[in-house]
């Protein structure tokens, strides 16, 4: 699972000597030594609950930064960014379905799919249509999300990623929310999305673990 | 999706709070331009007032009802006194038990005796071209050399586009007595045009003492007054400096009319109306300050709504200045829909106010105050949106939103 970085490909993460604390404490959350991420390389988190895995998932994100080490992207130092070029950088080259989906429930099912797309794309229509098709969420495409249930709501959180087509994926448990049938067709989705790009998900869910051929077993050292 | 898209959508998804805030900002800012309109005509009631004399003596009725009828013509037809007071100061004559009154220094006799589409026509005489502290001058032509002569004020003049030589008929303006309508009316010849005074009397017409008294010789005034038609309304008194005692000594104990100091009636006025239109701006802001309190609290209240929206769109990339955008948009878009909802109230609400001043205050028409001259409020409406919008966005701009993330899963 651990490799070191290779240049080569140009939004592989890279994570050395990682660690991060609990906001306003010196203990710490966790730690990560080395950890190598690539595209066509899809990696599964796992671990329990309370380890700090979504905070994980933000620090890959961008969201914080470590209190050691670095995060680099495509052999970029990432995690030294200025915030401002962090965000440019996450609205550019990530997707991330959150755990609580992170939709604006004001708007419709199409104006959330669009949100998540850096502006300028030229077909952004048809890549928002054609992922909400994919998540068969078309027939409530127009659907203002706050009308939405849990499951449709994941499922339009996981079109947003889709029809952003960015270079790395991180997904928190991306089918918490849904029937075996619809987490089958969300995780071929991603799987498909990973050949092109780089996937991190993170998980519970074995049926998901078993799809992975890469697996991160997350012990951090809890919340307090 | 850039930030003023996505302002406008959370109006217009939000409804409920959107009209609840452009409500408030806009009923603020319509009572708001209104007072402020209304502070304005309060200003220019009295801005263009004749500032000239020392002392006005007339008939008596209250020192300000004189002022205003004298300087400002504005009021009922007043009542005369005997023009032989006016010929007493001008020759110096020994009054009865008093010293020569070597004081005066100027008098310009005034009598109302006609009105032109609705301007007076004042009856007076050639002293009223040589007040002190007063540049009369003519832009055309000169004083009334003959019978039948009329002197145009400039608005007079530019309103009803006359000009020397031409001919106009004046009603007879005798008050409201019965018998006081007139069958008569008077022909004239334009003998000059007053440059601007930029007072009351650019809107008034003057003619002579002589041809004022032919006019009230046919009245009612001739008929109800003990002196016939040799009457005045009014006399402005130029006086040496501390001289207004001895006057007002001499006519309020010796005479039937009153004296009143320019000065201090002005600074009564001024005390009065000040007072009102002191008023009106303080509920002006006060208007605003509570409009733009419901907009912070209904910003405010969504503060926990909004610090979750803030950190999805961080969480996707948007910047900190993206986000500050969209919130600060937010506020621009409500506070200019408010603004011209209040524009729109003001404007349609002003003319009616017009309408019922200019009824119920006798005197020169109510001034149109533009709708735009509201101006000062749209702009202090607008900041104090986003001021109250500004309140929130502090907090967001310090939020950390992988833990504000973190909360609200």
């Amino acid at each position: 699972m651990l490799s070191g970085p290779d240049n080569t490909t140009s939004m592989e993460l890279y994570l050395q000597d990682v660690e991060v604390s609990i906001p306003g404490s010196s203990r710490v959350l966790f730690r990560v030594s080395e950890m190598s991420v690539k595209s066509g390389e899809p990696l599964c988190v796992h671990g329990p609950s309370g380890q700090g895995k979504t905070t994980f998932l933000h620090l890959l994100a961008g969201l914080l930064r470590p209190d050691k080490g670095s995060v680099r992207l495509g052999g970029e130092d990432f995690s030294s960014l200025s915030e401002r070029e962090r965000d440019t950088k996450r609205k550019r080259h990530f997707g991330v379905v959150f755990q609580q989906h992170n939709l604006l429930g004001y708007l419709t099912a199409t104006e959330n799919v669009l949100l998540g797309m850096p502006t300028g794309v030229p077909d952004r229509n048809d890549r928002v249509r054609e992922a909400l098709t994919r998540m068969g969420m078309e027939p409530k495409d127009k659907t203002h999300c706050k009308w939405l249930s849990q499951g449709e709501r994941q499922r339009v959180a996981v079109a947003r990623v889709l029809a952003a087509q960015p270079q790395v994926i991180l997904a928190d448990e991306p089918t918490s929310s849904l029937d075996q049938l619809n987490a089958a067709a969300v995780l071929d989705a991603l799987l498909e999305a990973a050949e092109k790009a780089t996937l991190v998900v993170v998980s519970h869910d074995v049926r998901i673990r078993e799809r992975f051929l890469r697996k991160m077993d997350f012990q951090g050292f809890g919340a307090p | 999706m850039n930030p003023i898209h996505l302002a406008l959508l959370n109006l217009r998804r939000h409804p409920g709070n959107t009209l609840i805030g452009l409500l408030a900002i806009g009923l603020a800012v319509g009572i708001g331009g209104l007072l402020l309109r209304l502070h304005h005509v309060g200003a220019d009631r009295f801005g263009n007032m004749v500032r000239s004399g020392d002392a006005i003596v007339g008939a008596k009725s209250g020192e300000l009802d004189i002022l205003l009828n004298a300087m400002n013509l504005e009021g009922d037809y007043p009542d005369f006194f005997t023009s032989r007071l006016y010929w007493s100061l001008q020759n110096r004559h020994r009054l009865e038990f008093m010293e020569n009154p070597d004081y005066v220094t100027g008098l310009v006799p005034i009598v109302y005796c006609a009105k032109y589409r609705g301007a007076r026509v004042i009856g007076t005489n050639d002293d009223f071209l040589r007040q002190p502290g007063l540049a009369v001058s003519f832009d055309q032509g000169a004083w009334v050399g003959q019978d039948r002569n009329i002197v145009l004020g400039a608005n007079v003049a530019r309103q009803h586009n006359l000009r020397v030589g031409d001919k106009i008929s004046v009603d007879p303006w005798t008050g409201s007595a019965p018998g006081a309508s007139s069958i008569f009316t008077y022909e004239f010849t334009v003998s000059g045009i007053l440059q601007p005074l930029d007072n009351r009397w650019d809107g008034a017409l003057f003619i002579g003492m002589a041809q004022a008294r032919t006019i009230l010789e046919r009245s009612h005034v001739a008929i109800n007054s003990p002196w016939g038609s040799d009457v005045l309304h009014y006399v402005i008194v130029h006086l040496k400096p501390g001289g207004y005692p001895g006057l007002r000594n001499l006519i309020n104990q010796m005479t039937i009319t009153q004296a009143v100091s320019v000065p201090q009636a002005m600074d009564e006025l001024q005390r009065l109306t000040g007072g009102s239109r002191t008023l009106a701006l303080a509920a002006m802001f006060l208007a605003l300050i509570l409009g733009s309190l419901c907009v912070a609290g209904l910003f405010g209240g969504r503060f926990e709504v909004l610090s979750g929206e803030l950190a999805i769109l961080r969480a996707l990339g948007y910047s900190r200045g993206e986000t500050s955008a969209r919130l600060l948009w937010e506020a621009i878009l409500l506070g200019g829909a408010a603004c011209l909802l209040g524009a729109v109230l003001d404007f349609s609400f002003f003319g009616l106010f017009q309408q019922w001043m200019t009824a119920n205050l006798s005197g020169p028409a109510i001034p149109y105050i533009p709708a735009w001259r509201s101006y000062p409020v749209w702009l202090l409406a607008m900041g104090a949106t986003v001021i109250s919008a500004s309140l929130p966005l502090y907090r967001l701009y310090r939020q950390d939103a992988h833990n504000t993330l973190r909360r609200s899963s």
